[in-house]
């Protein structure tokens, strides 16, 4: 549905280099990045509001350059919602259908189905949207961008500045909704967590350059650079050097400080290669001692020691040290969990890093 | 910390006073000039034949200027607002020459296009501009238009593209957006322009009577009988034409003031 083939831009001294996208029909893309990384300036670009220097992008088969394509129905939120305050809601909602001359019948079967669809029947009849909340105003920038029944779907940072319980609300029905529609979605978002909640496909775009692209599952496990990983929030990143390599069973021993890690995916390393081992602070297991080790945790056991304990919603960080590591490593228990280890501040438990969630980068 | 507790309050003082100072000013001229002014002038001046039709004359002559101003005003401070193209720059300051050249200096330079071979072959097939009242209208239009696009710039700046962006691709086109989106929404804006328009033209002196001359009865507009007031030593008449324009004025800025806080809000 979308496609972008080598495609550079410049904007003052900021410039989009060399992008390549992918976005399927039907599929909810997400592009993921820090603040300033020119993630709205690719959507734009995307969207035909802006032009580009280089390459090619293709929306619905159509080549767009500067100017928005008309050929499929396409719905934009932007990030500031964009919502008509000279408009009542109902007509704010509406508005394409009168754009586009739409049956009058049609229009309001419609509203009924999409009110239904984000719970608003009830603030339909307001006036003005500016008595909306900002929860109420996405959801009516959203039925104002369904009402014209799009192909695709742009979102720029749709749940930004709401607060945590109506941005899950809404998550869950943008889900609901994409399922019941089967619209293609390209949002733009710099929440890590929103992007894995909702995404098919996610790109992740650093300094107008896209980093990696994958699914939710391939990006968790096999991040392809350091700067990746550090965005997802691995936290625990060491230097190591690759000591042994066994083909037969792809199987990698690399030197960490004093220790020896066992990883598995070889992914073409050689010995003596500089290499950053991460591992996801969920995925540092933390062995209960009354229990058998279990085939995913019998590698890299270690003692670690908690320095300090960290609360977090449902759960605990647990900042712990391993002797011969040389740097903390962090781990994320939920407090169910903490509570019946038994686990004390100070104290010192087992843990395995798994070897199948180690990911090793060359350096 | 008693010297900068001073040195504060010396600044309080000096910024009060100063503003005290020119209010005071201010008031004090219109204050004498409320006195100078018999009460028995006020309805000799404002009720005769003559001063109504020139009243009459500065209004229409205003309103038409005004409104044609805005006809152009409105597109081409929407396309300066939102585009960008090779000459921008030039074409943005050629537009503000009226703004800051001398009125008079305009009216010259409009008599002498007006005396070419092309404006003579205009003035006697099309319409007649010197010395009659569409030349009024010409000189007070030629003033505003520049100020009235740039008031409208500066509105149209304020209005987010998003909303345009947002209403082109529900399947709104260009002329829809605008006229049911970027309009209604400049709606407050234009409305400030064209009163600030307005009460421009209305006061409009230098060019309207160098191209239009002050003719008793024909070609008077309000500014030109205080001119012709003055030269005939009549002060009472004069001076309650000059009230009106202050009154005029007041009412505008404080309309103008009004509107634009709901612009912003």
């Amino acid at each position: 549905m979308i496609k972008t083939r080598g495609v550079c831009a410049r904007f003052d001294s900021f410039r989009l280099e060399d992008i390549e996208l992918d976005v399927g029909e039907g599929e909810h893309f997400v592009l993921v990045g820090p603040s300033g990384a020119g993630k709205t300036l690719l959507m734009e670009i995307v969207l035909g509001l802006r032009r580009y220097s280089e390459g090619e992008v293709v929306v619905a088969g159509r080549l767009v350059q500067g100017e928005p394509i008309d050929s499929v129905p396409i719905s934009y939120v932007p990030q500031d919602l964009a919502v008509f305050p000279h408009l009542s809601v109902r007509d704010n909602i509406t508005f394409g259908g009168r754009a586009r001359g739409v049956d009058q019948q049609w229009a309001s079967r419609k509203l009924e189905e999409l009110s239904a669809l984000l719970n608003i029947g009830h603030i339909l009849d307001r006036r003005s949207p500016s008595t909306l909340s900002i929860g109420e105003k996405q959801r009516v920038a959203l039925a104002r961008a369904l009402f014209i029944e799009p192909r695709v779907l742009f979102l720029d940072e749709p749940f930004s500045s709401i607060d945590y319980y109506i941005k899950r609300q809404l998550i869950q029905k943008l889900r609901e909704i994409k399922d019941a529609l089967g619209v293609t979605v390209f949002q733009v978002t710099h929440d890590h967590q929103e992007a894995f909640m909702l995404a098919d496909r996610i790109a992740v775009m650093f300094e107008g350059r896209i980093a990696q692209a994958g699914s939710p599952c391939e990006l968790q496990r096999e991040p392809g650079t350091l700067e990746v990983a550090r965005f997802l929030l691995a936290q625990n990143i060491f230097e190591g050097e690759v000591v042994e390599v066994d083909p037969r069973s792809d199987r990698v021993k690399t030197r960490v400080g004093e220790l020896l890690f066992t990883s598995t995916a070889a992914n073409g390393l050689s010995c003596g290669q500089k290499v950053s081992v991460v591992i996801r602070p969920e995925e540092v297991h933390v062995i209960r001692p009354d229990r058998p080790l279990g085939p995913k945790v019998q590698d890299n056991l270690f003692a670690a020691h908690i320095d300090t304990r960290i609360p977090t919603p449902g759960g605990y960080i647990l900042v712990t040290h391993i002797d011969g590591l040389g740097r903390p490593v962090e781990i994320h228990l939920s407090s169910c969990a903490f509570d019946d280890l038994a686990l004390e501040d100070r104290s010192t438990v087992p843990v395995s890093l798994k070897a199948e969630s180690l990911w090793l980068i060359p350096r | 910390m008693t010297s900068k507790r001073a040195q504060n309050l010396s600044f309080s003082v000096f910024s009060w006073g100063v503003l005290g100072i020119l209010t005071a000013y201010i008031s004090v001229v219109i204050l004498t000039l409320l006195l100078r002014v018999e009460g028995s002038s006020y309805g000799n001046t404002l009720l005769s034949g003559r001063s109504l039709s020139t009243i009459r004359l500065s209004v229409v002559s205003a309103t038409i200027a005004s409104v044609l101003a805005l006809f152009f005003a409105v597109p081409i401070s929407y396309l300066l607002a939102r585009k960008s193209f090779p000459g921008k720059n030039l074409v943005d300051t050629l537009l503000d020459v009226p703004i800051v050249l001398s009125p008079v200096a305009l009216g010259t330079a409009l008599l002498v296009l007006l005396g070419s071979e092309p404006g003579r072959f205009f003035e006697d097939n099309i319409i007649t501009f010197t010395f009659a009242v569409p030349g009024i209208v010409l000189a007070q239009f030629s003033i505003v238009v520049a100020l009235a696009i740039r008031s409208l710039k500066a509105v149209f700046e304020q209005i987010d593209p998003r909303y345009e962006d947002v209403a082109y691709f529900l399947g709104s086109n260009r002329w829809r957006t605008f006229l049911t989106v970027t309009l209604p929404l400049a709606k407050s804006g234009i409305v400030a322009s064209f009163i600030l328009a307005w009460a421009r033209a209305i006061g409009e002196f230098g060019a309207t009577i160098t191209v239009a001359g002050a003719v008793r009865g024909k070609t008077e507009t309000i500014p030109s009988a205080i001119y012709l007031g003055l030269a005939e030593v009549d002060i009472q008449e004069t001076l309650v034409y000059v009230l009106l324009l202050i009154f005029v004025a007041v009412a505008v800025l404080l309309a103008v003031r009004l509107l634009t806080a709901r612009v912003l809000r």
